[in-house]
């Protein structure tokens, strides 16, 4: 793992189900899984659900995964995979980058359990579904966390305005009061 | 999807299975210990002393035809005649192309044995173009009129079958033959079990020519007394012989007991109302609990036109995926159980609105003690609401004007302390909004970003005390939204936290960006990096349109939030503190 110099931290994402899930416009029918892993692992560093035979573009999977996630990382990214070839071959359907900063934001407590949904695209950059999952993030003992609960309860922090890029899709303006943000410098 | 058949697509949806049904609230009277909050709800609703709730299931033959090149479109909605007045109690959802129609959906009434409780039935045939509203919506006055029934709820109560054929007439004496409508009667059961289930066929006839059958489920209850009610539908399938349809969540309501034997029908669906029957079966729950148990199939059979009585069993199979029992706490249980409701206040202060020493203007205060519309909306929400708040401390901000201090700001304190958003009780926000109109000038752009922003921040500092809170955020607005995207994103960021967000609109402005946020249509709401709503959170409800409607603007805007509030809970599985009895 690149991040030698850093700890990481473990967090617990369910992957519940999939939505309307297509290849190019049409309902997928075959057996899908799901793999995540940080922006900073490979593919095959990657977690993955069971295969779910259900149909017609709304599988449900509701497979808890542990991922171990470097402090630095930016991003979770989220594969919806089907195998081809008579099941040798994995091919991705759609993908979800998932910004770290949407689960750590430090105005909500450390451990709780978040409901968080994404748009699926698939290599081309077409949307063709949603992924439903819930994030938890595993307290480890640490003064970050303590010290992030305090400010939390304390005082109200004034909510920055968070700015965008158009089409990459990248959170460039980070809360100050994020934790992997602080940790990077 | 599917953009050609946007016509039929309300026709295609599936009904009466969905996930949270907040509408049992009222029968757990049983349960309910004593608290301001839930009296409020009992008499905000015109339940007092002894009532039992009562279901109305309704059907009809022989509608009359208004439409020329298709069948009419039938809907029923149902009037309870009080003190001479007529007051809508609810409306069935519209089926499509059929003149002799079994609505799903079922009307509640509160049967008092010692009043005389007079019901109005009126039928309509629903124009094409309203097919993806919400049914609470749709304007009678542009629907066609297909006939009324009238009677007395203890005439249906009192028959032994507990049902009522009632001739349909045009309202005004005639005696043409507008067919005829029934009501069936039935108890409420007080349960809290709900089954969540995952149905699938496999090996259906194919029925279509050109391609294959679009299959849909139709469950009915079979009934004592003879013959079924349906209980839901699901959204039809296309083009598949081997289809799987979205979980169904039936309570216990609706099912009966888990012996009480259902028809399960597959019908291909067809626009023009005509669908045809696949296969037909009968099961109990507790026989598809065993199919599931025992991942079996059972066959589907088809009643032969040739032969009375012979059914010929089919290959096509019904399978069980998914077959789980749950408990469902009701809106109900949560507020007695000491849950609360924390309201929040944001008015527009922009300058679209007016001078507001001018009386044309939204924020002339008229010394007649006439309510402006924003007043009315403070008064008319925060009256229902501070009931469920136990300290009455509600937060008080304006957006949109120029402060003390000369700048424009987009959120600040209504009362004249600035590190102090609350005031005290309704007349406090009714005072503080006065003062600061005194104290500020309205300006502009509107921005909700802010707001919505700290609405969120405060939801969120609640998760660190304790999970039994969840915040209302009225947002009061004249106009169009500068910064739709960045309302857009705050939105996406709020949707998973306890929190439900209000818009009411004032004045004559164009709405419709308003509806975008109301994802009331199915369509979560996205941000630009691609986080999609968890959930719906808004509501948004046009004074103007309010005020033409039958409906006040406390139920149009209250309405969805007991949903949204339960949806909440049960996503994360948080119950009512207290036990209270099952």
């Amino acid at each position: 793992m690149a991040s030698t110099n850093f700890a990481s931290r473990t967090i617990e994402i369910t992957v519940i189900s999939g939505e309307n899930l297509q290849v190019r416009g049409k309902p997928i029918n075959s057996d899908l899984f799901v793999t995540v892993r940080s922006d900073l692992q490979n593919q095959n560093d990657s977690v993955s659900t069971k295969i779910n035979r259900n149909g017609a573009g709304f599988p449900r999977w509701n497979e808890k995964l542990v991922v171990d996630l470097p402090m630095h990382a930016a991003f979770v990214t989220v594969d919806v995979c089907r195998r081809v070839s008579s099941g040798r071959k994995v091919k991705i359907v759609g993908t979800a980058r998932v910004p770290v900063a949407d689960f750590v934001a430090g105005y909500l407590p450390e451990s709780h359990l978040q409901f968080l949904s994404y748009r699926l695209r698939d290599e081309r950059g077409e949307r063709n579904g949603i992924v439903n999952l819930s994030v938890r993030v595993k307290v480890a003992a640490g003064i970050e966390v303590s010290l992030l609960q305090k400010q939390g309860v304390g005082i109200p922090v004034p909510v920055p305005e968070r700015k965008f890029h158009g089409g990459g899709g990248v959170v460039t303006g980070i809360p100050i009061w994020n934790v992997g943000y602080r940790d990077r410098f | 999807m599917g953009g050609c058949f946007s016509d039929v697509k309300g026709g295609q949806a599936a009904v009466g299975g969905g996930r949270w049904s907040a509408g049992n609230a009222a029968t757990d009277s049983s349960g309910a210990g004593h608290n301001d909050a839930v009296d409020f709800y009992f008499r905000s609703h015109g339940l007092q002393g002894l009532f039992i709730q009562i279901e109305l299931s309704l059907s009809a033959s022989r509608l009359l035809d208004r439409d020329i090149t298709s069948k009419s479109d039938p809907m029923v909605v149902v009037y309870i005649k009080k003190n001479g007045a007529l007051q809508e109690i609810g409306r069935t959802e519209v089926i499509l192309n059929d003149l002799n129609p079994q609505w799903i959906e079922k009307v509640s009434v509160a049967f008092h044995f010692e009043i005389v409780q007079p019901l109005i039935f009126r039928v309509y045939d629903i124009d094409t173009k309203y097919y993806n509203v919400p049914v609470k919506t749709i304007k009678l006055s542009d629907q066609d009129f297909l006939g009324e029934a009238s009677c007395v709820l203890s005439e249906i109560v009192t028959k032994q079958n507990r049902s009522l054929t009632l001739c349909l007439k045009d309202g005004h004496g005639g005696s043409r033959n507008l067919g005829s409508l029934t009501v069936r009667a039935e108890e409420r059961v007080a349960s809290r079990s709900v089954i969540e289930i995952v149905l699938r066929c496999s090996h259906l006839d194919n029925k279509d020519v050109f391609s294959k059958s679009d299959p849909f489920l139709r469950i009915s209850r079979v009934v004592e007394t003879g013959g079924s009610i349906p209980i839901c539908k699901t959204e039809v399938v296309k083009d598949n012989l081997n289809p799987v349809w979205r979980p169904l969540c039936l309570s216990m309501q609706k099912f009966g007991n888990k012996d009480n034997p259902l028809v399960i029908e597959c019908f291909d669906f067809d626009s023009n109302g005509s669908h045809e029957l696949i296969g037909k079966l009968q099961k109990s729950m507790a026989d598809l609990e065993k199919l599931y148990n025992e991942k079996s199939g059972a066959n589907f059979v088809i009643p032969s036109s040739f032969h009375g009585g012979y059914e010929k069993v089919l290959k096509g199979q019904l399978f069980v995926d998914h077959f789980v029992e749950k408990t469902q706490f009701s809106f109900l249980d949560y507020i007695s159980s000491g849950f609360q409701l924390n309201f929040m206040v944001a008015v527009d202060f922009t300058a679209s609105n007016g001078n507001p020493n001018s009386p044309d203007s939204l924020h002339y205060i008229d010394r007649s003690g006439r309510l402006n519309s924003y007043q009315q909306a403070i008064m008319e929400v925060g009256e229902v609401i501070q009931f469920y708040d136990a300290d009455r401390r509600f937060p008080a901000w304006g957006f949109g004007a120029r402060t003390s201090d000369g700048n424009v700001s987009h959120c600040f304190n209504l009362s004249t302390t600035p590190t102090q958003p609350e005031v005290e009780e309704v007349e406090g926000i009714m005072g503080a909004y006065a003062t600061a109109l005194h104290n500020v000038s309205l300006a502009g752009p509107t921005l909700f970003g802010q707001v919505i922003n700290k609405a969120a921040e405060i939801a969120a500092h609640s998760l660190f005390a304790n999970i039994n809170k969840y915040f209302v955020l009225l947002i009061i607005t004249d106009g169009v939204l500068t910064d739709l995207q960045e309302t857009m994103e705050a939105l996406v960021r709020a949707s998973d936290l306890p929190l439900s967000i209000l818009i009411v609109g004032v004045g004559g402005a164009d709405f419709k960006q308003m509806e975008v946020l109301d994802a009331d249509n199915g369509h979560r709401l996205e941000s630009s990096t691609g986080r999609i709503a968890t959930r719906d959170i808004v509501q948004f409800v046009s004074m103007r349109e309010v005020h033409s409607g039958q409906i006040s603007l406390v139920e149009a805007l209250l309405g969805e939030l007991p949903e949204q509030f339960l949806n909440y809970m049960r996503n994360r599985d948080i119950k009512p503190t207290t036990p209270t009895s099952m």
